[in-house]
């Protein structure tokens, strides 16, 4: 028989990071959406991830701004106005369980202006957990949560291999592919002798999450198969001589 | 006991037990055959070590990379036919799977698409017109009226599926339709199952590409039209009428394939002077006489049109399918309904026995297709296109012939590692639409010509479904289809340029 309590849990489950968002008293501020998000999760041999986030601010209003979060934890969290500018004192937060990025900005104009948090997450990638099964694929799946109440136009998350990798497929992702678009959401680009995934995603409202399960593997080929291949070829061109025997 | 006039009949091949396509027929190879045959394997494996070796180009993903050099190494083999297409088809599916490209339960569900099914409804109902005699006497007709000579042959099929185009969208049911007629009239100028020659060569390939291009002739012709008319209208606003798309395509379309007919039977499949005349003893007047003997159409005849009468309703009457039943019947279903009562004891006409279903020929398809399949759920064949547009340096600054040209190629040829139009549509026409928004072009000016060339599919057996059907026929091998077909797509293609140049500008879609 199913238990009414474990629905009703699911149902709490369901509606309580947007209630907790809504209510929470950092989101309280006045303040417009994200223009755009553009995450960079590095993964690192030790499961570890170096993330590079680039926030355009839409309208900021007064008060601490805050940045969403979608990590366990950061380490070596710095967050600095542009690539190279000014550092911002920031520091993670915490209510009931949801996390976001607390920044003192001082309060000067940052309408437009790009923020850049950069941050290690200890144990991002559970290699145990992620393989390697059949045909020696890891299976992962990354997200970007909007953990703020502020709507963000326009999300890219970029997932950057260890090196020595390459994406073998796409699995899941959210948003899908759209049967009328041309192109998936996620698209691969394999530069600098590393795999890049890009997952877009558009108009990430509250408690929204974009994300994107993939398999990869490492770039060693295989030579069984080219081998087995032309060993077939090999004796193919011994035993079926017959057939241009007298041509 | 065999009467001398059943003799005679089996002689002039007119005898319809003769065009069973359940069996694989053995067919004498040439000397180039044979040195196909021998290189096909060695040929295969280098180009599946080449592609599995080479570093992973950027912007595919390992299983692209996988499913590329599995389906190219599948094509050799269909086309240099070292095994039989069958076990190519079965080795790729294996492939497929055991490198971990596409999960079996994928590969294994193709053999339940609906392409398969409605390959095996078709043949069911093209089983009934041959029991009946129905397609024998269609065949004796055409045959008597313009058959003294192959070319006017040739030219009275072009006519039938030009009209047929027009009037029926679906072309699976166009080649359901005249399939029968055709393999009666090969046979008329001695090409059978079990010998074809070039006539046959030609009348098969002809009609398919009759069946496939003309249906972009006419908007109506085939739903990747429709839904590359969408597109255009809801990506530039501009609405593409039924006589715009008829000014369009349908010249292009119709001089093309005038000099197919022409073209075919004098250079690529060029026929002997026996080919010429129907080889049967006592020529056309023999056959006058074989469609007199006939008599009167039969009950038998009449029952089997009724049936093929009422699949081929509900084929051309699909969109008010809603508001007469409360939902819409599909093709396959269609054929399926055709089927049952085709089959059943009393009220229809055929024993499951009598059916006659080439289950090789499935076989093949339905690797193909997990072949085909597997390329675009890899991004395998986006990556190609993408990487086309690349080669040749498609940046602001570009001359707009240039980029006319280019897109129009890139468009007719695409179909070879498409198996769908359908997803050719998808990606092919929002990507020229933004490339011409991006150089600042007029995009229907480039969107449009190359809608026109979405049913160009006639370069394998499957790149569309008549093509399926008509290479089961066996009057043709993959690689007369892959020549005759590039050799089309290629007149096709200069003439859309040349069409640019004139016609579109005079009739406004070209404003350059």
């Amino acid at each position: 028989m199913k238990n009414p309590l474990k629905n009703s849990r699911r149902v709490i489950r369901l509606f309580a990071l947007p209630a907790l968002l809504l209510c929470s008293r950092p989101c309280q501020a006045e303040q417009s959406g994200f223009i755009s998000v553009h995450e960079t999760v590095e993964l690192q041999d030790d499961g570890s991830a170096l993330v590079r986030s680039a926030v355009v601010v839409g309208k900021p209003g007064p008060g601490p701004l805050i940045l969403p979060f979608s990590y366990k934890a950061a380490e070596e969290l710095r967050v600095t106005l542009g690539e190279k500018g000014a550092a911002v004192p920031a520091r993670l937060e915490e209510i009931e369980g949801v996390k976001y990025l607390r920044l003192e900005t001082g309060a000067p104009d940052l309408r437009g202006a790009e923020l850049t948090a950069t941050f290690r997450v200890p144990g991002y990638l559970d290699w145990k957990k992620a393989g390697p099964g059949e045909y020696g694929y890891y299976k992962w799946k990354s997200q970007y949560l909007n953990t703020t109440r502020r709507p963000i136009d326009s999300v890219t998350l970029e997932i950057v291999l260890p090196e020595g990798f390459i994406v073998a497929a796409f699995g899941k992702s959210v948003p899908a592919p759209a049967k009328e678009e041309a192109l998936p959401p996620y698209s691969v680009k394999n530069m600098d002798g590393r795999s890049h995934l890009f997952m877009r995603a558009e108009a990430l409202t509250i408690g929204k999450a974009c994300s994107l399960e993939y398999s990869f593997a490492a770039r060693k080929r295989s030579l069984w198969l080219p081998l087995a291949a032309a060993l077939a070829a090999l004796l193919y061109l011994v035993f079926f001589k017959d057939l241009v025997a007298g041509v | 006991m065999v009467t001398q006039g059943e003799a005679q009949r089996h002689e002039s091949g007119l005898h319809l037990d003769d065009f069973t396509l359940a069996k694989v027929p053995v067919r004498k190879p040439s000397a180039s055959d044979r040195w196909l045959k021998y290189l096909g394997v060695p040929a295969a494996a280098l180009i599946l070590i080449c592609f599995l070796l080479m570093p992973t180009p950027a912007g595919l993903t390992l299983c692209g990379q996988k499913a590329l050099a599995v389906f190219a190494m599948a094509l050799v083999l269909w086309v240099t036919e070292p095994v039989p297409n069958y076990v190519a088809s079965l080795l790729l599916m294996v492939m497929l799977v055991t490198m971990g490209v596409w999960e079996e339960k994928k590969v294994l569900g193709v053999l339940g698409m609906d392409v398969i099914w409605l390959n095996v409804t078709a043949f069911i109902l093209s089983s009934v017109l041959v029991k009946t005699n129905l397609a024998k006497r269609l065949a004796l007709q055409i045959a008597v009226k313009f058959g003294r000579r192959a070319l006017p042959a040739l030219l009275a099929f072009l006519a039938l599926q030009l009209v047929l185009a027009a009037l029926v969208p679906a072309t699976a049911a166009r080649s359901v339709m005249t399939l029968p007629i055709i393999m009666i009239v090969a046979a008329v100028y001695g090409s059978t199952v079990k010998n074809p020659n070039n006539f046959g060569k030609n009348l098969a390939l002809l009609n398919l590409q009759g069946i496939n291009i003309f249906s972009s002739g006419y908007l109506t012709g085939s739903t990747c039209n429709i839904m590359a008319a969408a597109f255009i209208f809801d990506m530039t606003s501009h609405k593409v009428y039924y006589s715009e798309w008829l000014l369009g395509a349908f010249p292009v379309v119709l001089c093309a394939m005038l000099l197919s007919c022409y073209l075919g039977p004098r250079f690529l499949f060029r026929l002997t002077p026996a080919q010429e005349q129907p080889s049967v003893p006592g020529g056309i007047d023999a056959l006058t006489g074989e469609l007199r003997k006939m008599g009167p159409v039969t009950r038998a005849e009449w029952h089997g049109a009724m049936i093929f009468g009422l699949v081929l309703l509900l084929w051309v009457t699909d969109k008010y399918h809603k508001a007469l039943f409360g939902f819409e019947i599909s093709p396959v279903m269609a054929a399926l309904i055709g089927c049952v009562i085709a089959l059943s004891p009393r009220i229809g006409l055929l024993k499951w026995n009598e059916a006659d279903i080439p289950w090789h020929l499935l076989i093949f398809s339905a690797g193909a297709y997990a072949g085909g399949l597997a390329l675009t759920e890899s991004g395998a064949a986006q990556w190609l296109v993408d990487s086309v547009f690349e080669i040749f340096a498609i940046k602001p600054g570009i001359n707009f012939w240039a980029l006319y040209s280019i897109i129009i190629a890139v468009s007719m040829f695409s179909h070879i590692v498409f198996t769908s139009k359908t997803i050719r549509t998808i990606i092919l026409i929002p990507m020229i639409i933004a490339i011409a928004n991006r150089l600042g072009f007029n995009p229907v000016a480039l969107a449009l010509p190359a809608a026109f060339t979405l049913s160009w599919v006639v370069t394998l057996p499957i790149s569309g479904k008549p093509n399926v059907l008509f290479y089961g026929t066996n009057q043709y091998s993959i690689g007369d289809n892959l020549v005759s077909g590039l050799a089309v797509c290629a007149i096709g293609t200069a003439l859309f340029i040349l069409a640019g140049l004139t016609l579109y500008r005079a009739i406004g879609i070209v404003p350059y």
